[in-house]
């Protein structure tokens, strides 16, 4: 069930009139948020609900144990061991699902090269929708419980925590600290709320059903296909594009889901902030999948020892986190890359900052926003190639301006493209908080009024998009 | 402090998009609701296109032939009245749009 779909309307006009009918109860509010939730994840495969569920209660009853267990000296090693076992519980699932096909294909390959021919068995493992999210949510769940971060909560809460459709599939990746004490008392809304969520919903149907879905279908998809096949220009729009469409696609994800929890009366945490206005990639970082990031500096960069030990030992640990957060995305050497890619450029400010001699001018904004950009479409187009070799193709192509057609008509760029690109771009120069802003005016007028300029926000975006809508991007993690 | 005594405001009230629930207002369900319906209602009218094009894509069965029945008949009614055509009118220039090449031309 993907958000922009009619199908997912009338499951939340559905859902909205109900969880407001049962407020008088909160536990009962959450049971059916909870079933809906169930609903929204079995309408891909059934059998991944139980998975979720399985997930929900095994995080739930370790963190019961953990916090049950006083936090002294003699009880360390049991409370560790309980927090290891949750941990390499939650990488068994993405192991399992994501990771055991890729390993074995790996494994053959080094057979083979070593010169042992052999027949491994191939594994088509069905990918449960959203694993990536669910597994770290409740693996930081766990942490946090161990760390004394957040109190143990009950299974309800844990299980709608993790299942909560809003942001089960693609994020953002909502910290149990954030979510369990909103779950914990009878939700409250406004209007401030409600039409900041409208707005953030009818501006994320826009970016994903028009920009992302005419950018995938008009140029990126066919570019990235064959990229032999097209000149420089094509090549260079369809990076631009690319860059454009994945920001367009994720950002439109995470709005609707902030936007769809806020009419239910819960808040979600940001995810995006303008990231391509970014003037270092430290910077993207705090900008871009905030969530995600922010989880990884929290559970992996600061476990590994972060900034403690040293610039070099930093380095290291940068290197580390960038090349699991490639790997987090998907079992593919061109995510490994794309991660090597940031964690190199990180580690490079880093050392850049520490021992830039003082005298040396710093680099002007606005060239450290261009130069982190271009880093930034040179690891989409990693991210985004089928291959390492189509990657390479890729860029090879975009050296070869010998190949220019002659003719215009023959570029598979659009006039329309070029303006979607521009259009992507320019909202990363838009004054920030703007919806926020737009939200508190929207919410002091009339409900006919609203309701109207609603539906015609909507109406445009069917005319404009395409006949049917792709999954989005960040499902497939 | 209980976690349930911190309540919505333990996220930051800049960290997330939504303004935090300072006090309750019972009106807000109700003016959301109406914006909902009257949203809904809108594109029921000049959007039948839409409704139409997902009963379409139901899967072929005895509880699904009633609703495309409904939907073909409603998407009829509301183009014979003249009120798809502002829908019509947008999607053939977005299609017009789409169509052009880099040189002027169109692709069609």
């Amino acid at each position: 069930m993907l958000f922009p779909t009619l199908t997912f309307g009338l499951f939340f006009l559905a859902l909205f009139a109900v969880a407001w009918a049962a407020r008088g109860s909160n536990e009962w509010r959450k049971i059916l948020l909870l079933a809906a939730s169930w609903i929204f994840y079995g309408a891909w495969d059934w059998r991944f609900v139980a998975l979720l569920i399985g997930s929900a209660v095994i995080n739930w009853a370790l963190a019961e144990q953990i916090a049950e267990t006083p936090a002294v000296i003699d009880n360390r090693r049991w409370r560790r061991g309980l927090l290891i076992v949750g941990v390499v519980a939650n990488l068994a699932v993405l192991a399992t699902f994501k990771y055991c096909g890729f390993f074995l294909e790996q494994v053959a390959a080094t057979l083979r090269a070593l010169g042992w021919q052999r027949d491994f068995p191939v594994l088509q493992v069905v990918l449960p929708v959203g694993v990536s999210f669910f597994t770290f949510q409740g693996m930081s769940y766990l942490i946090d419980v161990y760390r004394g971060r957040t109190a143990p909560a009950r299974l309800l809460d844990v299980t709608l925590l993790m299942s909560f459709f809003a942001h089960l599939v693609a994020g953002p990746i909502v910290r149990a600290s954030d979510l369990i004490p909103q779950f914990q008392r009878t939700p409250r809304l406004t209007r401030e709320a409600a039409a900041t969520g409208l707005l953030l919903i009818a501006w994320g149907l826009f970016k994903k059903a028009v920009i992302a879905s005419q950018l995938a279908t008009g140029l990126v998809d066919p570019v990235f296909f064959d990229p032999g096949a097209h000149g420089p220009l094509d090549l260079a729009a369809a990076a631009y594009g690319y860059a454009v469409q994945i920001y367009c696609d994720f950002s439109a994800y995470s709005d609707m889901a902030i936007g769809l929890a806020a009419l239910l009366g819960y808040r979600f945490p940001r995810n995006f902030d303008q990231p391509y206005r970014a003037a270092s990639l430290q910077d993207f970082w705090r900008r871009w999948h905030i969530s995600l990031s922010s989880w990884l500096r929290d559970y992996l960069y600061i476990s590994l020892g972060g900034n403690r030990g040293g610039t070099w030992i930093a380095c290291r640990n940068l290197m580390i986190t960038m090349l699991l957060g490639g790997l987090w995305h998907g079992a593919s050497w061109t995510f490994v890359i794309w991660g090597a890619l940031h964690g190199t450029v990180l580690a490079g400010e880093r050392l850049w900052r520490e021992f830039k001699p003082k005298a040396w001018p710093g680099l002007p904004a606005w060239a450290g926003v261009l130069a982190t950009f271009h880093v930034v479409c040179l690891g989409w187009i990693f991210f985004r190639a089928e291959s390492f070799g189509a990657a390479m193709a890729f860029l090879s192509g975009l050296g070869g301006w010998d190949a220019v057609p002659a003719a215009l008509g023959a570029l598979t760029v659009t006039p329309l493209a070029l303006l979607l690109i521009l259009l992507g771009l320019s909202t990363q120069g838009l004054p920030p908080r703007l919806v926020e802003g737009a939200g508190q005016r929207l919410a002091r007028a009339p409900a006919m009024g609203v309701g109207l300029a609603l539906g015609a926000a909507v109406l445009v975006v069917t005319a404009m998009g395409p006949d049917g809508v792709a999954p989005f991007i960040y499902y497939q993690f | 402090m209980t976690a349930a005594d911190a309540g919505i405001h333990d996220l930051a009230e800049d960290a997330s998009p939504i303004p935090a629930a300072r006090t309750a207002e019972g009106s807000a369900v109700a003016w959301t609701s109406m914006v909902l319906a009257v949203a809904t209602a809108f594109l029921l009218v000049f959007n039948a296109a839409s409704l139409k094009s997902w009963a379409d894509g139901l899967e072929p069965g005895p509880a699904t032939v009633p609703v495309r029945g409904v939907a073909d008949a409603w998407a009829a009614q509301m183009q014979a009245l003249g009120l798809s055509a502002p829908r019509d009118a947008l999607h053939a220039g977005w299609k017009r749009a789409v169509a052009v090449r880099m040189d002027g031309t169109s692709g069609d």
